[in-house]
């Protein structure tokens, strides 16, 4: 009995897990301003939301775990957003983080180099965050790539952007404003009216 | 003097530059207080240049909202504060022979931002009433009368008298609360062009800059606002994404004491036009 239990425990505890923290399954509304209809995503987190706003313009496919969001007119250009759920709040390991970002470029990189490192001025949420900037040579391109890594109480968040040199600056300003839109906004419980005073029972 | 009525090194966010900015306050007030006590120089003619020297472009740190946690940022910037009034020869008859005639000329090389009401005489002008009581012809204050002034720097932005610099680059837009605000002066500054064909310049209506949310509220500008150049140091491309501004209500006019009297400086532009031929081509 005790053996089926634990069987049954294992089973419910990833689905609990994946019920609970982030999801970055994407409804999506659109609104217009400006002239221009952009697009607001809205994901679960626990008992709350969170939206964001891609880039206009960009394209965007999402999973549970994963958004891939790719720009318009640049090649060799995309950002990713990954939710890692965690068991406990997590301290920065900037050496471990740093080692598993410079692992991430693409096989064959030549001149691999981390061009800056520091507290990231972006704080989704409000959650400390921690930016790297690593740059790398592939098919006779010079590449830059910058990870935000941000600690929620149970998820690990980090927003990623590469793309060649030349095209960085611009594309990363849109990515970041992005980012930047990024709200966590409470679930209220409907308001209840109070019952009516006749209906008291005395 | 100006001394005074500098307060430098603040940091604040800027929603479309996607970044901190380090400014120095200019107070406006306390500028008018010297000036009409006659403190400046007898060659003072009205205009104030005033830029942040240090190169744009190189990483520097300054306290948020001049006195909180530390901020990275490349980008620099002048602010006007306390803009209601402007200096003025009226309380004190000529001033300075010849030189100086009244009202003020603020000229920068980095991006200005104007916070709050200027040139008004006061947070309550009728243009900045509510409903019925609404008055666009009048953005000034009773008993105050508008000063020839302008705004020149490398782009031109707005901030509401409810500014917080606290915002953080995260601050929901639900938070940057504003109100009817009423801006009086001719703007000269630059643009940034669309890059792709998503993209947009934003155009006359977004001249001005904005990173608040203004929904419901009146801008009321009155002036002349001429785009020259390119902006150099605030040059992030327009986005009307509401995470970044929500418009305002623009009741936007020339001010005709434009056509009486000129902002203080020599200011002449020059152009020229020449007869082209006309031909198709094929």
């Amino acid at each position: 009995m005790l053996r089926l239990c634990t069987v049954l425990a294992l089973l419910v505890s990833p689905l609990a897990s994946l019920r609970a923290q982030l999801d970055l399954t994407s409804a999506v509304t659109e609104y217009e301003a400006g002239g221009f209809k952009h697009r607001q995503l809205t994901f679960q987190y626990n008992q709350n939301r969170v939206q964001y706003e891609p880039p206009n313009g960009w394209t965007f496919r999402s999973e549970p775990r994963r958004i891939e969001l790719t720009p318009p007119e640049a090649k060799f250009a995309k950002a990713v957003i990954e939710a890692t759920p965690v068991d406990a709040p997590q301290a920065f390991d900037t050496n471990a983080l740093k080692e598993r970002f410079v692992a991430e470029v693409p096989p064959g990189s030549q001149g691999v180099k981390v061009e800056d490192e520091g507290e990231s001025p972006v704080q989704p949420g409000g959650y400390p965050s921690f930016q790297f900037t690593i740059s790398y040579q592939a098919m006779g391109e010079k590449f830059l790539k910058r990870a935000i890594f941000v600690n929620l109480p149970d998820t690990q968040l980090v927003f990623r952007f590469t793309s060649r040199k030349d095209d960085f600056e611009a594309l990363f300003v849109d990515f970041k404003r992005s980012i930047m839109s990024w709200q966590i906004v409470e679930n209220k419980p409907p308001v209840t009216a109070p019952p009516a005073a006749e209906t008291i029972p005395r | 003097m100006i001394n005074a009525a500098l307060t430098r090194n603040i940091a604040f966010a800027d929603y479309r530059e996607a970044t901190f900015v380090r400014v120095a306050n200019l107070d406006i007030s306390r500028l008018k207080t010297d000036i009409e006590a006659r403190k400046m120089s007898p060659f003072f003619t009205g205009v104030i240049y005033i830029t942040d020297t240090s190169t744009n472009g190189a990483t520097i740190s300054a306290p948020l909202g001049g006195s909180g946690a530390a901020q990275s940022t490349t980008e620099r910037g002048i602010r006007l504060i306390n803009g209601a009034s402007l200096p003025s020869t009226s309380s004190t008859g000529t001033y300075y022979g010849t030189y100086y005639v009244g009202g003020l000329t603020i000229v920068s090389g980095n991006p200005v931002y104007i916070r709050g009401d200027y040139n008004t005489g006061g947070s309550a002008p009728l243009s900045n009433a509510t409903g019925t009581s609404a008055d666009y012809s009048k953005p000034n204050v009773t008993g105050y009368t508008r000063q020839p002034s302008a705004v020149m720097g490398d782009a031109i932005n707005v901030q509401s008298a409810l500014w917080s610099d606290a915002n953080v680059l995260t601050t929901a837009i639900a938070q940057r609360t504003t109100q009817n605000t009423t801006i009086n002066t001719a703007l000269l500054a630059g643009n940034v062009l669309a890059t792709s064909s998503a993209a947009y310049s934003g155009g006359g209506e977004n001249f001005i800059r904005l990173n608040e949310d203004w929904s419901g509220k009146n801008l009321t500008y009155y002036g002349s606002a001429v785009q020259l150049f390119q902006s150099i140091q605030g040059a992030r491309t327009y986005t009307s994404a509401s995470s970044i501004f929500r418009s305002p209500t623009l009741k936007w006019y020339w001010d005709p004491i434009l056509g009486k009297a000129n902002p203080p400086g020599n200011l002449k532009l020059a152009s020229y036009l020449q007869q082209q031929r006309w031909y198709q081509v094929y």
